[in-house]
């Protein structure tokens, strides 16, 4: 007959405490995106948290591209073309989302620790 | 005898939760992928290569950036380089050797022109430029009508250059090579070359959007977000093994206003003028040329024919995306790509035997 102590409870349960819980970190889904990543014909990618509300105007070919930040996500507010494709991309607010100004050639990536994507195809 | 704190059977329960935790604080969730981000061949360049952390980047980026800025100079269609060289001695009738970087893109575009009874036609580089396109910042006037029926009364194809080996004679005084719908396919693939020689086995090689893969990032596929031409952010996801290549041709990519309309780069043999009826038309197949080449057609084929043309190229996987934001799809492609939620589409095979008129 096997005799379990105190003890040997505590170590069963501490165990199976950390497996559970190094699955359920390893295995979460994504957390949302963290920062904001402008890239531009002929720059290096700029970075921008995205905790922090602010307004970006990014000089291109075209004229001027205004980026919107606030509450965790980011947005095209105003960009060369007539036809409002960069704008019409809206929230920028799961890790992946894109928006595009070709006129400005730049594009505006939000990610996050675990990328959605490997590559963005436009 | 010292007695054991744990009877054996709970200490070997206790030893596997421990290795189980060891092996998951081990195992990675994704493999780590490095990125770079560049300006070469006109446009934005991205290269996602795998293992991250083991390769030179600054090696590659130079590598890259000056190997895809040679192909630019050489194919550039306006600019003084081997394709400009080439359009000189054609338009002179004599017979001349063709530059070693030129020929192979001749020699498929001739090929590709067959397949598609003249869709598909880069020695229409004067039609091209006569809309404004071959400047860095396309813009009109657009062709007048006595211009375009001028230009349209014989124009030149790609059969008007005579070939043999290396040997080319033009045989049509308009003839103008324009390799804007297919020589984005010839670098991407390329470069993936220059990369398995750095030592890169797993890789992407983004460009301007139009992108071709090599190896596995460890035991997954590449995952592939497709932008939504219309701007409406993602509109779809693809999953892609090794050596598939993934192009896209759009009335979004280049063009202007003129008089409230949309004039775009894409011109249709046919009337001359930017087609219409699609908003853009995309290909996945293992030839990178072959899928700029055919994402170009199936944009000039429309709404009605591209199925045809898909299957005259030998193209399985293609989807296009109507006006009205709709999209449509080969039966291949289907199981291929996850659409977002509430996209409407609908599936479309090419019926054998049907011919499309000729341009």
């Amino acid at each position: 007959m096997i005799r379990l102590r105190w003890g040997d409870g505590v170590v069963v349960a501490l165990a199976t405490a950390l497996v559970t819980t190094s699955f359920a970190l390893s295995y979460a889904p994504a957390a949302g995106p963290t920062h904001l990543v402008v890239t531009q014909a002929g720059t290096e990618p700029r970075h921008y948290p995205l905790n922090e509300s602010r307004t970006i105007r990014v000089q291109g070919v075209a004229g001027i591209t205004e980026i919107e930040i606030q509450s965790g996500r980011a947005r095209c507010l105003r960009s060369p073309g007539s036809r409002g494709i960069c704008e019409a991309a809206g929230w920028l607010e799961r890790p992946g989302d894109m928006a595009v100004s070709l006129p400005n050639r730049l594009t505006l990536q939000v990610q996050g620790p675990q990328r959605r994507f490997d590559s963005m195809h436009y | 005898m010292t007695r054991s704190p744990l009877h054996p059977r709970l200490r070997a329960a206790t030893g596997m939760l421990l290795l189980l935790l060891l092996a998951l604080t081990g195992c990675d969730r994704t493999p780590e992928t490095d990125r770079l981000t560049f300006q070469a061949f006109g446009t934005l360049v991205d290269i996602t290569v795998y293992p991250g952390g083991v390769h030179d980047l600054t090696r590659i980026e130079s590598k890259l950036s000056e190997d895809l800025e040679g192909m630019h100079s050489a194919w550039h269609a306006w600019e003084p380089g081997s394709l400009g060289r080439t359009n000189q001695l054609l338009a002179t009738g004599g017979e001349f050797s063709a530059p070693p970087s030129v020929l192979p893109l001749i020699e498929y575009a001739q090929e590709l022109e067959q397949k598609t009874n003249g869709l598909f036609n880069p020695a229409l580089g004067r039609l091209i430029a006569a809309w404004g396109f071959h400047q860095d910042e396309a813009a009109g006037p657009p062709p007048d009508a006595d211009r375009l029926d001028a230009l349209l009364a014989d124009p030149p194809r790609m059969s008007d250059i005579e070939r043999r080996g290396v040997r080319l004679r033009g045989q049509h005084p308009d003839l103008q090579l324009d390799f804007g719908g297919m020589a984005k396919g010839f670098a991407v693939a390329h470069s993936l070359d220059l990369l398995t020689d750095l030592g890169v086995e797993h890789a992407i090689v983004n460009a301007g959007g139009d992108l071709m893969t090599r190896g596995r990032p460890g035991d997954r596929a590449w995952r592939i977000g497709v932008r939504d031409p219309l701007g409406k952010g993602v509109l779809a996801s693809i999953e892609l093994g090794s050596g598939e290549a993934l192009f896209t041709s759009g009335d979004y990519e280049r063009g202007y206003e003129w008089e409230g309309e949309r004039i775009h780069h894409v011109i249709d043999p046919r009337s001359g003028r930017p087609s219409r009826g699609l908003v853009a038309a995309t290909v996945l197949h293992g030839d990178a040329a072959l899928a700029d080449a055919a994402a170009t057609t199936l944009m000039i084929a429309g709404p009605e024919d591209w199925p045809l043309y898909a299957r005259r190229l030998g193209v399985a996987r293609a989807l296009v995306v109507l006006p009205d934001g709709s999209v449509e799809l080969t039966p291949e492609m289907v199981p291929r790509v996850e659409l977002r939620g509430e996209v409407i589409h609908r599936i479309r095979a090419a019926e054998p035997g049907v011919g499309a008129n000729p341009p």
